[in-house]
């Protein structure tokens, strides 16, 4: 008698684990139309949290704010004004760099009042998926696959997804992401991301890749990819492994731009 | 072991969480990860020496 009721109880288990792999299976197998209705209850939050963290980023600077005499924020807000003005005046400079040595005709130069200025709400701080929430999406006119840039026009992350408020970026230095780019001399590099916004290239050992090089966007060269910071060969190999950094970190930045 | 479920539950709505917000791919691969680790934890808890009901 015991043994017969173990013996139901088990293909009784039996069946339930059946039937959970095969809800797990189903879950796994709809999971982007789940994502994206579940993610359009998530908006709200996110937007929410991400508003607040940059709020609560800025309280030091409103508090001091309370305490400030009108006539010292009035001299400071002169110097940021020239600030602006000597920063739009190099910019204007690199523009006209960039003209005359045929990396852009005049339609492409930069131009600050023609993007968009987007603010990070989530970061994956993780290599699962190397991606950053931007705060802004499909209803301010952002498009997916453009590129998302720091200051100086440094390229970070590739538009993948668009929602109504938020858009997702993939970060093009994600470990094992591919980019090509290319040099001065009209060279191609392989690039291939090696996190935090480096990328390695393995090139012929007889390449002239020097330190300090500069390397751009292939698919678009007004935007920078970053600088060569290193050159090593190894002498059992026969390719030389070339080093490349830009300036500034896509995954600490709080400002990011886009083309409109 | 009611403690424990409710647990993993929350873990499972974190994992879902982040899949939710930052998962650019077609499966959700935090939550995945999350459950391989627990099912791999309940296989091998028997046999860890201080999890032993003497």
């Amino acid at each position: 008698m015991t043994y017969l009721s173990d013996r139901s109880r088990a293909r009784k288990n039996y069946k339930y684990y059946v039937l959970v792999v095969i809800i797990f299976g189903l879950f796994i197998y709809f999971w982007p139309n789940i994502r994206a209705k579940l993610y359009s209850y998530v908006e709200s939050i996110v937007i929410n949290y991400g508003n607040l963290k940059s709020n609560f980023s800025k309280f030091p600077s409103s508090f001091h704010l309370y305490f400030s005499s009108r006539e010292e924020l009035d001299t400071r807000n002169k110097v940021l004004e020239l600030n602006i003005e000597r920063l739009e005046n190099i910019l204007a400079q690199k523009d006209a760099l960039l003209i005359e040595h045929g990396f852009v005709d005049e339609s492409g130069a930069s131009n600050i009042s023609s993007s968009f200025i987007l603010y990070p709400l989530t970061q994956d701080m993780t290599t699962i998926y190397s991606t950053i929430l931007l705060s802004k999406g499909f209803k301010d006119g952002i498009e997916e696959g453009s590129p998302v840039y720091l200051r100086g026009k440094q390229v970070a992350c590739i538009i993948s997804e668009v929602h109504d408020h938020t858009s997702l970026c993939k970060l093009l230095s994600a470990s094992g992401n591919s980019v090509e780019g290319s040099i001065s001399l009209g060279g191609t590099l392989f690039l291939k991301g090696y996190g935090g916004g480096a990328f390695i290239a393995d090139v012929p050992k007889d390449s002239t890749v020097a330190v300090g090089e500069q390397v751009r966007l292939r698919s678009d060269p007004t935007f920078i990819i970053g600088d060569v910071i290193d050159t090593v060969a190894d002498d059992q190999a026969s390719s030389l492994r070339v080093y490349v950094r830009g300036p500034y970190n896509p995954v600490t930045s709080n400002v990011f731009y886009i083309n409109k | 072991m009611k403690k424990k479920i409710v647990l993993y539950m929350i873990l499972a709505l974190l994992g879902l969480f982040f899949d939710v917000v930052l998962g650019a791919s077609r499966v959700p691969n935090f939550t995945l990860l999350l459950c391989g680790i627990v099912v791999l934890y309940e296989i091998v808890r028997p046999y860890i020496y201080l999890s032993r009901k003497i």
